[in-house]
């Protein structure tokens, strides 16, 4: 699978800057987790890759100009980067059955006649452990979880190289999360593909991706080995952000702390850390550093926290 | 393919049963046939003059009289059928082509001739159709083509607006944008997904105006500018029929009901189309009617929970004054014919200042709990307890003292916070009516108790705050403001449904650490509603998980973080995304679904996806019972017994292949 | 006549405090937003008075001729186009029509060569003597009636109500002003001799009239409240007042009534367009001396500048009534303005 090269790339609409020259690169068949929060421009960037949104900047796979291809390349070139969306429901035509949306997405030559198209839409069917009885239904009569995993065959038909997979659980419960997450981390070991990971929950970041980047306000401010990244951030935001993730095993610190959009925020590129929570309440800036989510004091459960769930 | 044709055959059955549709398909279907044999029936009595008996007034040869001609009045309107449903089809038609054509060339076109086109369609949608008409019968002139020709331009605003707004709702779905990146041209686009997509509403909105067509252009021909003599519809009939109303008012009242019925006929029609339209949709998601409020969090499906048997035993964790007191809660729902029971059984307490947390997926029942306890069921919901109690009152029956003690004592806080605010009301009214409300403070003094209360959830400039509108806050912020409502009274518990669901990760644990600080500055209790095992692991002193209406296990947060008892909570547990899960360790995934609230099942509603299972589970449904003193699960074999924690994985290997013996508790 | 048709109006949802605001509110933007308005009034204006003009010129063959009937002699034919101003360059022509317009210099008809700008004036007010009782009449009726439907039918409740409300309003809606008003004109006039049969005589002369105009957007208008009405009874915010167990009258004038009200005047634009349309057909059936009877008259005679001016004139007040619809919602929901710019 060849190399994924992002430089300098940028995203405007009209004054506001929502990708603001943003590189990175992906060694083939590895998997990059990009995450923020919400308007740090992660989707965006997916969507500029995936050609869906005009940008500038430079985007190459293996070396050649992705996004020439993608709009001179016609069909072939266009389908180099497939994505999968958020919204299961509104990711599938309601008026397409499973069949014709997969069907729709395979490349022209495999269309041949009707018994391949049937059997390829079988077998994606059963890469993405679906029943292929259902091929002939619609999307409303299937459940979150199944749709997603029909927009993951429906991707996969496409035989694309680059597999762009934004926020894809974000609407599913924890069980069925689970069921895609493995999914996809089957699909994309088993095939080899070049993946984008987009994600606001930090939580997953490591199960699946190779690599990690953190975006804020359109800008990258780090980027390394998955691990790397949560484990030893450096930026302050990425610290930030890492130390807000909850965990089962935790407890909160009982202190509350100003809303962050007024006061001073590591997220924001030139503000530095806040003060550190204190016992009994204490405004607080920023948010309380990962250190302090030890046992809070007048607890009343038994023992402290940190014991690690299996 | 089946599935759905079924689908639509039961939705026009049960809609073919109904009285309006009924009456609807009789006048369509007599209107067609009028139309289609009327002037063969009756076009020798409707054309055939006959001065001698002119004018006359109804008779036994005559049903209605003659008009001034000597022409039977019945017929002559019985024949103006054709002409009348004919020419309003056409100019429909018309109206659609033309109309339909603009907003789907507005849906492709750039940016540019796009803003100019919705201008242009706004600024012809300003002024009425008739209006329209008259401009282009001054162009074309007067007769029955010019008439159709008028109509349908005249129509074509309001149909292209409509293919217009219909277009760029669809235009943002990602169906759209999954098409473009398959490399498909925009005409193939607009060919397979747009208007398929738009076609139904579309059509419904022609059918309901070839009843509006009827109307404009009997109207036009009423003033003399539709069709022309010899030839006649219902309108000219009307207006000849005006000059002769003092002779002959048969003249007037036959043309002007004729004119009447087939509006009413094309408008039933229409809403009984579309009725059908909507119905497939409606009955693939099978919510409960009225009353359902609930956001529960992200869904994989949505299926409520079904019904199961109220009563069991209690769990008493030690004894005490209590804040909240459940016992058997149970919620049903009347649901076509059959009922669903969403909250099957739930029991917990609360003691004052105690932090619990109910964690749950979707169908498991936990945001209608909340609505209950709240009294936020209406009917036809059903909401039934051995014992629901908040401070000593009863919650069961609606009363003063439940009112009271509702608008005082408790603070509900849901998970839209830009839903729960009213955008017509300003942010300060909103903090202070529960104080001029319910605890009688005068409105200076509500006003202080309100800053004091944004004060307290640290929302900066509180008295800029206190007069602008949600729409100008941010969700962070709105939720500070929902909160701080929640305080506005003199709160002993609050209630918060997914707080932070909808907020960015950092607001989350701003907003989570306030409302535990808060909880615990103002000694009130906390019941905290999430699907995120995490929230409530970092924020409650205790934990209930709820599955498919049952509450399956209530214990110490730690307690059941570090050794779950029930096998859902250790596979909840397990699937639940970790920061510091790697790549290597797996990621266990749980089989099957959750029944549904319609279902009704003997044994334990896990079961069917519990690798514990045994036949003794799928018969009995195991009751909520203490293991020990702070902690009851309902299950016949718990993962912790006598103290003792065991796997999930390595209770499986355990039972696997033996004789499963049957297990005292 | 069932004139409103409700095409999916673009959602502006409902703002606005419980009390009325002052009119300008400072700041927010207000003042652009009206002078935005007022400016999209006056291209509109300009586009229907190029509209009127063009509408001449768009017609097939010999106006002049048109006008003048079959018998009319090359001569004739001649003078009347030096008239009408046909021989101009079209450029000249629109010109001065246009600059005509403005300054009130409408022509005279080709009939009575009497001033179009006297006709308009001695028609417009017998028009409105019809329009604004009628437009008040809808709104005084079918609020109020949509909101206690409402409240009847939430929640699956007071099925029988609903049904009968919604063959009420079919029926009320289904049927033209115009077969209203010749249905009432046989009953009234001519068997019951209660009211006059034609013109305008005083305030009994009104009554059939404005009868006819109010029936089927009344009914159209109360559906709609109330569907707007069960949206906003319906909604989260409503749901968490009632959690905080505010009185049922609180809840209702604070929380429900100013966001329904913000989402029925938006239609209210519509239904003052539709009793525009519906005068000029219910004047004929009454012989009644406003615009309506004049403009059919002028359309089969083919009396063009008295048609013009008509046009002009209600589409004026079509326009007209749009933007005070339009600033109105601005002042009582500040988000309408910017959504709608």
């Amino acid at each position: 699978m060849r190399d994924l090269h992002v430089a300098g790339l940028t995203v405007r609409y009209g004054d506001f800057v929502a990708v603001d020259n943003v590189s990175f690169d992906v060694p083939g068949g590895s998997v990059l987790g990009l995450a923020g929060q919400s308007g740090s421009g992660k989707s965006t960037v997916a969507r500029a890759v995936a050609g869906l949104t005009r940008s500038r900047g430079t985007v190459l796979l293996g070396g050649t100009d992705l996004r020439r291809a993608q709009r001179h390349g016609g069909a072939k070139g266009r389908r180099m980067v497939q994505m999968i969306f958020q919204d299961p429901t509104s990711s599938l035509d309601p008026r397409f059955t499973v069949r014709e949306c997969i069907v729709e997405a395979l490349p022209g030559q495999s269309r041949g006649d009707r018994r391949k198209r049937d059997e390829r839409v079988a077998e994606l069917l059963s890469v993405v452990a679906l029943d292929p009885a259902i091929s002939g239904l619609h999307p409303r009569m299937l459940s979150g979880g199944q749709r997603q995993r029909v927009a993951i065959a429906r991707a996969l038909a496409a035989e694309p190289e680059v597999l762009i997979a934004d926020e894809v659980t974000a609407s599913l419960d924890v069980s069925v999360q689970a069921v895609v997450l493995n999914l996809l981390k089957q699909i994309q070991r088993d095939m080899n593909l070049t993946m984008l990971f987009i994600t606001h929950n930090l939580a997953v970041v490591r199960y699946i991706c190779d690599d990690l980047a953190i975006l804020n306000h359109g800008k990258v401010v780090e980027h390394g080995p998955a691990g790397q990244v949560l484990d030893r951030p450096h930026d302050p935001y990425t610290t930030a952000l890492v130390g807000a993730v909850l965990r089962p095993g935790s407890r909160l610190a009982k202190t509350g702390s100003a809303p962050s959009g007024d006061a001073p925020r590591p997220d924001l590129p030139s503000a530095g850390r806040g003060a550190r929570t204190q016992a009994g309440g204490a405004v607080t800036a920023g948010g309380p550093a990962p250190a302090d989510r030890a046992a809070a004091p007048g607890s009343s459960e038994r023992g402290t926290g940190g014991h690690l769930q299996r | 393919m089946a599935a759905k044709r079924n689908a639509q055959q039961n939705s026009w059955r049960a809609l073919l049963a109904s009285p309006s549709a009924i009456v609807a398909t009789v006048l369509v279907a007599g209107l067609v046939f009028l139309a289609i044999f009327a002037s063969l029936l009756w076009g020798k009595g409707a054309s055939v003059s006959n001065v001698a008996i002119a004018s006359e007034g109804p008779s036994a040869a005559h049903l209605l009289g003659t008009d001034p001609l000597g022409r039977d009045i019945l017929d002559r309107v019985l024949v103006a059928t054709r002409s009348s449903l004919v020419l309003a089809v056409l100019a429909t038609a018309v109206g659609g082509a033309v109309g339909v054509g603009l907003g789907m060339l507005s849906a492709v076109a750039g940016p540019v001739l796009r803003r100019f086109l919705a201008s242009l369609i706004s600024l012809l949608l300003s002024f009425p159709a008739l209006l329209l008409a008259i401009f282009f019968a001054v162009i074309f002139g007067v007769g029955s083509t010019a008439s159709v020709i008028a109509v349908g331009a005249a129509f074509a605003p309001g149909f292209a607006r409509l293919t217009q707004t219909l277009g760029a709702s669809i235009a943002d779905r990602e169906f759209i944008q999954a098409a473009r990146l398959l490399g498909k041209s925009r005409w193939y686009v607009v060919r397979r997904h747009l208007l398929p997509n738009v076609a139904e509403p579309i059509v419904l909105y022609g059918t309901v105006h070839v009843g509006q067509a009827i109307l404009v252009l009997s109207g036009l021909s009423f003033l003399g500018l539709g069709v022309q003599l010899p030839a006649y519809n219902w309108g000219s009939l009307l207006e000849q029929g005006l000059a002769q109303m003092f002779q002959s008012p048969a003249g007037v009242i036959a043309p002007a009901v004729a004119i009447a019925v087939a509006g009413i006929a094309c408008n039933l029609a229409g809403e009984m189309w579309a009725e059908v339209i909507g119905r497939p949709a409606r009955s693939s998601r099978a919510a409960p009617a009225g009353g359902l409020r609930g956001p529960s969090g992200p869904s994989g499906k949505l299926s409520p929970a079904t019904s199961g048997e109220a009563g069991g035993p209690q769990t008493q964790l030690g004894s005490g004054e209590w804040l909240l007191r459940v016992e058997g809660l149970r919620v049903r729902f009347p649901a076509s014919g059959a009922e669903i029971t969403p909250v099957r059984e739930v029991s917990f307490a609360i003691r004052p200042g105690e932090r619990i947390g109910i964690v749950g997926e979707s169908g498991s029942g936990k945001s209608l709990t909340a609505l209950a306890i709240a009294g936020l069921i209406r009917e036809p919901g059903h909401v039934e307890a051995q014992r629901l109690e908040f401070l000593g009152v009863d919650l069961l029956r609606p009363s003063r003292d439940r009112s009271k003690v509702l608008g005082r004592n408790l603070g509900l806080i849901f998970q839209d916070p830009g839903g729960t605010l009213n955008p017509a009301v300003r942010i300060g009214t909103h903090l202070r009516e529960p104080a001029q409300v319910h605890l009688g403070m005068s409105r200076p003094a509500a006003r202080a108790r309100a800053l004091a209360a944004l004060e307290m959830v640290l929302i900066p400039e509180p008295l800029r705050r206190y007069k602008q509108h949600q729409h100008e806050l941010s969700g962070g912020m709105r939720q500070r403001v929902s909160i701080a409502m929640g305080l506005a009274g003199e709160p002993r518990l609050l209630l918060a449904d997914e707080p932070t669901t909808a907020l960015d990760v950092l607001v989350q644990r701003d907003i989570l650490g306030l409302l535990v600080r808060l909880s615990a500055e103002q000694s009130t209790g906390m019941i905290l509603i999430s699907h995120d095992l995490a929230v409530i692991a970092e924020t409650c002193d205790r934990t209930v998980v709820m599955y498919a209406g049952f509450v399956i296990e209530d214990a110490h947060t730690t307690a059941l973080v570090s050794a779950p008892a029930h096998p859902y909570t250790a596979a909840l547990l397990a699937a639940t995304p970790d920061i510091a899960r790697g790549p290597g360790q797996s990621l266990p995934t749980i089989d099957g679904r959750v029944p549904g609230p319609e279902e009704n099942l003997p044994g334990c509603y896990f079961a069917s996806r519990c690798p514990l299972a045994t036949s003794r589970c799928r018969e009995e449904r195991p009751p909520l019972l203490g293991l020990d003193a702070t902690r009851a699960v309902a299950c016949w074999y718990p993962l912790v017994d006598n103290g003792q924690a065991r796997s999930l994985t390595g209770a499986s290997q355990a039972y696997r292949g033996t004789e499963r013996a049957e297990e005292t508790e | 006549m069932g004139q409103i048709t409700t095409t999916a109006v673009p959602g502006i949802v409902p703002g606005g405090d419980g009390r009325p605001s002052p009119p300008g509110r400072r700041g927010e933007g207000f003042l652009r937003f009206a002078a935005q308005r007022t400016a999209r009034l006056v291209i509109s204006l300009f586009v229907l008075i190029t509209a009127t003009f063009f509408m001449i010129q768009a017609i097939p063959g010999n106006p002049a001729a048109d006008t003048l009937g079959q018998q009319a002699t090359k001569q004739l034919i001649a003078l009347r186009s030096a008239q009408l101003g046909l021989n101009k360059p079209l450029v000249t022509q629109y010109w001065d029509y246009l600059t005509g317009v403005v300054r009130g210099h409408l022509g005279s008809s080709l009939i009575s060569s009497e001033p179009v700008s006297t006709i308009l004036a001695s028609r417009t007010p017998p028009t409105l003597a019809l329009a604004i009782p009628a437009f008040l009449i809808v709104i005084l009726l079918s609020v109020p009636l949509g909101f206690f439907m409402a409240l009847r039918t939430q929640n699956g409740r007071g099925e029988a109500s609903r049904v009968v409300f919604v063959a009420a309003t079919g029926l009320g809606n289904s049927t033209p002003d115009f077969v209203w008003a010749t249905l009432f004109s046989v009953l009234f006039v001519v068997d019951l001799k209660l009211f006059p049969v034609a013109g305008d005589s005083g305030f009994a002369s009104h009554v059939l009239p404005v009868a006819a105009l109010v029936i089927g957007p009344t009914a159209t208008l109360a559906r709609i409240v109330r569907v707007e009405a069960l949206k906003v009874l319906d909604s989260e915010y409503v749901l968490a007042a009632r959690g905080r167990r505010l009185p049922s009258w609180l809840l209702y004038f604070r929380h429900v009534l100013p966001n329904m009200l913000t989402a029925a005047l938006t239609f209210t634009g519509m239904v003052f367009s539709g009793l525009i349309a519906g005068t000029v057909l219910v004047e004929n059936v009454f012989a009644w001396p406003g615009l309506g009877t004049e403009v059919v008259q002028a359309v089969i005679d083919k009396d063009y500048p008295v048609i013009q001016g008509i046009l002009l004139v209600l589409g004026t007040i079509c326009l007209v009534t749009q933007l005070l619809v339009d600033i109105l919602l601005g002042v009582l929901d500040p988000r309408s303005r910017i959504r709608e710019s």
